[in-house]
């Protein structure tokens, strides 16, 4: 059996000194390479919690958390940065672009920042990316001036500039119109199925939730259904 | 630092225009304050040394004075004795082998000019006109490498044969005199002895030009009633502020005093420090509030691209490449700001030269900004820009990524 990509054991996470808040509660949980994977519940239940301690963007109080079989535990803040970079890719509700950069030298970012510089290859590979999202004619727009699903079909391609294998996507679709949020889910599930990259999707929307292979619910910190999506 | 840390500091500054402009403009203005200032105090200073060190010579040799007298009580072994020279009335103090002594100065390797000199006081006497002056002979061969008198000429000729005499064009003004009179000096001995006129200078100082009489040194000699010797003899060296030094080094050689310019006007020289003290304490007040400029301006800036920081983080940008793109950002604010300060320096600094004049329209003194100033300045700036930069790009750094995301 190969290694998951992502592995959650005894996941907790705690705010707070004088009242602390237990927001994670144990959570056990795999992610296996090349799954399309939604994690929903209600708000305030810990999914965003739950998401950043996945993307290595903030540690549990207690418990591990293993990228491709490696504890990230005693991991200092520059190898973590670098694993993160190297395996991860993220998608957020408002895009968080890099305004004033165009879309190609947006989508080229992750490579340049791990690299410290720009190369031919990555203008290749980004363009590659453009492509796959259809806006490798809008390559040299400033993101500023692309409209909401273009730019977050930009962070897409972005976030898998370094050919990660789990994508991280908070409420991708969060922020867009019915029609092009069915667009980008879309373009994410072709992405899984061409390139066999993972994806954990964060939704609201329950229908989306069900549209993926699997379904995670996370309520009060605590994961409460590991199922596959009834849609898929 | 990496291609991409460039990349990303020019960006935001380009992204951020109107506050970019801002720490462009509040570091423009610095730089410029201190280039025009720095560059207006040496000025002025430059053209102070040059007033005063162009009527002196760097280093003079002046005689001891006479011998100590012999002691008319012999202490015992637990007593001392303190003895103090008086020069004796009315007698000029002499250096009598001066040759010696100007042909062991001329192996000084700094060495403009020697020249032996004797001077004296006296009186200018034109019918019943009485004005005090100081007789200067010179050896005219190489007095004027010292103190240059023949191109201050403003008529006649730098000639001394057959008692030739130049004076000061107030002295001529109040003696009536012109080139080609007779005028008649009166030595303390109240001997006379006429002279003519071959030539009048004008050195643009009231002192000199109302009492030096320049005579030959061998008149001089016989006026003031030397026997073959010297008052003095005047040194010139390539760089005056050497002067010290060199003095310092021909003593163990001169068995004579020896005084530097340094020495004889420790009073302006201790202006003159003062005054850039005051200097380096205003540029270093101009820096303060550069750097406090450029850090608040850039603290602003990190809450505003808080998100693209976090993004930044997140895609695998490291606490140090963070580090450095908000330092470049002020170290290029800093050095930019130079660029330009310094040119708007130099525009101030001409403008005061075309626009700033005395009442005969001449530049009261020439402001000539160098380029050790705009290095210095550039320096300066770059640095300043650099350390405001600390304080926000350590808060930018250290920014979690996960809050820099969900609260931008």
């Amino acid at each position: 059996m190969s290694e998951s990509i992502l592995r959650l054991e005894e996941v907790t996470r705690e705010f707070g000194e004088v009242v602390v808040t237990r927001v994670l509660k144990g959570i056990d949980l795999r992610i296996e390479p090349g799954e399309f994977t939604s994690l929903v519940g209600p708000s305030g239940s810990g999914k965003s919690t739950m998401l950043n301690i996945m993307g290595l963007l903030d540690r549990p109080t207690t418990g591990g958390v293993f990228v491709d079989g490696e504890s990230t535990t005693d991991l200092d803040d520059h190898a973590i940065t670098r694993l993160r970079g190297r395996t991860l890719g993220f998608v957020f509700q408002f895009h968080h672009l890099l305004t004033g950069f165009s879309a190609l030298e947006n989508v080229m970012m992750p490579a340049a920042v791990d690299r410290g510089k720009f190369t031919t290859a990555m203008r290749e590979r980004a363009e590659a990316l453009l492509e796959q999202v259809e806006l490798l004619e809008h390559e040299t727009k400033n993101v500023q001036h692309l409209s909401g699903g273009q730019m977050q079909r930009v962070a897409i391609a972005r976030a898998l500039t370094n050919e990660p294998k789990l994508v991280l996507a908070d409420e991708p679709t969060g922020n867009l119109d019915t029609h092009t949020a069915d667009r980008v889910m879309d373009l994410m599930r072709r992405i899984n199925e061409e390139l066999d990259t993972a994806f954990l999707i964060v939704t609201h929307e329950e229908a989306r939730a069900e549209s993926c292979e699997r379904l995670i619910r996370l309520v009060d910190g605590e994961i409460v259904e590991d199922r596959p999506g009834k849609d898929a | 630092m990496k291609p991409i840390e460039f990349f990303l500091a020019l960006r935001f500054l380009r992204e951020g225009r109107s506050q970019t402009l801002l720490i462009f403009s509040g570091a423009t203005a610095g730089v410029a304050v201190i280039v025009f200032l720095t560059s207006l105090i040496v000025g002025l200073q430059d053209s102070l040394v040059e007033q005063i060190m162009g009527l002196q010579p760097h280093i003079v040799v002046e005689p001891i004075g006479e011998s100590e007298p012999p002691r008319i009580y012999e202490p015992e072994a637990d007593e001392y004795v303190f003895t103090r020279t008086e020069p004796r009335p009315g007698r000029i103090d002499e250096i009598g082998e001066w040759a010696t002594v100007v042909e062991t100065i001329a192996a000084t390797p700094e060495l403009v000019a020697v020249s032996p000199v004797a001077f004296g006081p006296a009186s200018a006497v034109r019918g019943q006109i009485l004005e005090p002056i100081e007789i200067r002979g010179i050896d005219p061969a190489t007095y004027n490498d010292v103190i240059e008198i023949e191109g201050r000429l403003v008529s006649g000729e730098y000639e001394f044969e057959d008692q030739g005499t130049i004076i000061g064009v107030d002295l001529a003004d109040e003696l009536g005199v012109d080139v080609g009179d007779r005028v008649r000096f009166v030595t303390a001995e109240e001997e006379s002895h006429s002279f003519t006129v071959r030539g009048i200078f004008d050195v643009g100082a009231s002192g000199p030009n109302q009492s030096w009489v320049y005579v030959s040194l061998r008149e001089a000699q016989s006026m003031l009633d030397l026997s073959e010797g010297v008052t003095a003899i005047q040194v010139t060296i390539d760089d005056l502020f050497d002067a010290d030094d060199v003095a310092e080094r021909l003593d163990l050689y001169v068995d004579h005093e020896l005084r530097s310019w340094q020495e004889t006007n420790e009073d302006l020289l201790r202006a003159l420090r003062t005054q850039s003290a005051s200097t380096i304490l205003i540029a270093v007040f101009v820096a303060i509030s550069v750097a406090l400029g450029i850090a608040s301006v850039l603290v602003v800036t990190v809450v505003q691209k808080r998100g693209q920081v976090g993004v930044l983080r997140a895609m695998g940008g490291s606490m140090g490449t963070i580090l450095r793109v908000f330092l470049i950002q002020g170290a290029t604010v800093g050095l930019v700001g130079s660029i330009f300060g310094s040119v708007l320096g130099t525009a101030l600094a001409l403008g005061f030269n075309n626009f700033v004049r005395d009442e005969q329209g001449e530049v009261i003194f020439p402001i000539e900004p160098s380029p050790t100033i705009f290095v210095m300045a550039c320096l300066l700036a770059t640095l300043t820009g650099l350390l405001a930069a600390v304080v926000p790009a350590r808060r930018a750094a250290r920014m979690d990524p996960a809050d820099a995301i969900k609260n931008a």
